[in-house]
């Protein structure tokens, strides 16, 4: 997999032809797999560029930054951007703009967190013309008494003719978090195919119980139902998952 | 060996159980009937130390311990299973993972992956299971009868010494019925000091594994105990038949 590093803000240029990397604009000109991490970023410009009939898998990491970012998505035609993004921050507050450039584009972006503190995150999903699909999937673990918002835009305008939206976020707490999701699509189109889902809540009592009932204890069922909720929405390669894995080692479930 | 006595427990301020009172001898199998909501799995829940259910009074007591103020799991590591009637799906935590997790906390050591995959492959093999469903998340799209030959694996791996099997036969098609009862036989032959605590609908299931004795429970108490004949004769009477009875061991008289 490629390794393309973004440190104190910049990203690091390196010499690959499928790449085409501008200041703060990444384009991928050829399908493949990137590895993208965030380190000592504070406050980040970042757009990435698929250009058309291009498939790309994006995988993002971001630990232990403070991190303020604006972040855009630019798919083109007939062209699928498969993001995989992990995150565990403090006060992080994220603006994500996913533009569906052009017919055919895709995007399926999917998201997890262990929220320690204050997060915020705006997504705005343009559907800019027909045939488009987003398919949003937001976990967060949420520890002590942080906070998460999540307000999720969805756009379709009249004329922009079948277009596919889904946004799912979940938020679990841990401890006494406050917590928020404002899912809105905006839809002027009715050929439009929509659907969404929200859920704020604790660990289930039932799943817990059915580990604990095979002597799983407290801790350890806890910290099981965190790293599947984790990485059952990422669904990261081994590399990556041996990353979020020590991560999560590290912060522990509780 | 288990012993309840006087036990009464409620849920939501309701009360479930009101004065069970039951022994399971090591080596045992017991299989408990009764109608819908007479507190069959309220009974296994609570063996199991489910906190939505609270004890009012009442003894249970495994191997001369009280379980009472034992966690789930610690009930679980004295070697007590509790087969679900509808195991949980989570999704995410891999089915591997769980059961590996599961073995290294009852055997309090971790196992190795190359024992560990032997094991369940073994396993699921005697039980006609797919082994990709070994390495999917925990249950998650798994057919009724997936799950329950999961649970009858996660026995095969796990090693208690005490079995409830909480309507196992739902949700079952005739032949997994078959394939997961002769697992639990042929374990209870290679384990003969387990004993086995059934509660179902049907008298299916008994066929296989034969209980020594059969209780009928009505109104969160036992109120007919008898031999594997018993079963027969709920089959053909009802439970209704037996409502107004007192808490009598069957005699010879009572068969047909």
């Amino acid at each position: 997999m490629n390794k393309i590093k973004v440190v104190n803000n910049k990203i690091i240029p390196f010499d690959d032809s499928s790449i085409l990397i501008n200041d703060e604009e990444i384009t991928f000109n050829s399908n493949g797999n990137y590895y993208i991490e965030y380190i000592d970023c504070t406050e980040l410009n970042i757009s990435y560029n698929v250009s058309d009939d291009v498939t790309v898998m994006l995988f993002e990491l971001s630990d232990n930054n403070n991190l303020i970012s604006n972040i855009k998505y630019n798919i083109g035609e007939n062209a699928s951007l498969i993001i995989s993004k992990f995150y565990n921050n403090s006060n992080t507050e994220e603006n994500v703009n996913i533009y569906l450039c052009k017919q055919n584009g895709d995007i399926k972006y999917s998201f997890s967190s262990i929220s320690n503190s204050d997060d915020k995150y705006l997504f705005n999903i343009y559907h800019l013309d027909r045939h488009t699909s987003s398919n949003i999937f937001n976990r967060t673990v949420a520890r002590n008494d942080s906070s998460n918002i999540f307000d999720i835009n969805s756009f379709v305008d009249n004329g922009i003719k079948e277009c596919y939206l889904n946004q799912q976020t979940k938020i679990i707490a841990l401890g006494a978090s406050n917590n928020k999701i404002n899912p809105n699509m905006f839809i002027g189109e009715e050929s439009t195919t929509a659907s969404h889902s929200s859920v704020i809540g604790n660990v289930n009592s039932d799943d817990l119980f059915y580990l604990m009932s095979r002597g799983i204890d407290y801790k350890t069922s806890i910290n099981l139902i965190i790293k599947g909720m984790i990485l059952g929405n990422i669904n990261p390669d081994m590399e990556f998952k041996e990353r979020i894995l020590g991560i999560l080692e590290k912060v522990g479930g509780e | 060996m288990l012993k309840i006595s006087n036990l009464y427990v409620a849920t939501d301020d309701k009360e479930i159980l009101k004065g069970l009172d039951l022994i399971i001898n090591d080596g045992e199998i017991h299989a408990i009937m009764g109608p819908n909501g007479v507190g069959k799995s309220t009974l296994s829940r609570v063996i199991m130390g489910d906190s939505n259910y609270k004890v009012e009074s009442g003894d249970i007591i495994f191997d001369n311990d009280n379980l009472i103020p034992l966690s789930t799991d610690e009930r679980a590591k004295k070697g007590i299973f509790l087969a679900m009637q509808y195991p949980m799906e989570i999704d995410g935590v891999s089915n591997q993972d769980f059961l590996r997790t599961a073995m290294a906390s009852i055997n309090n050591k971790k196992i190795g992956l190359y024992d560990f995959i032997l094991q369940c492959e073994k396993g699921a093999d005697e039980l006609d299971m797919s082994k990709e469903l070994i390495h999917r998340s925990l249950n998650v799209g798994f057919s009724g009868g997936e799950k329950k030959k999961n649970e009858v694996l996660q026995i095969k791996l796990l090693k208690p010494k005490f079995i409830i099997l909480d309507e196992l036969d739902s949700g079952l098609d005739v032949d997994s019925l078959k394939i997961t009862s002769e697992n639990i036989k042929k374990y209870k032959e290679d384990n003969p000091m387990t004993s086995i605590m059934i509660i179902t609908h049907h008298p299916k299931i008994l066929e296989y594994l034969h209980p020594e004795f059969v209780h009928i429970i009505e109104d969160g108490k036992i109120i007919k105990t008898g031999d594997y004949r018993l079963a027969s004769n709920i089959e053909k009477h009802g439970y209704n038949y037996y409502k107004d009875e007192k808490n009598t061991i069957a005699k010879e008289e009572d068969y047909e």
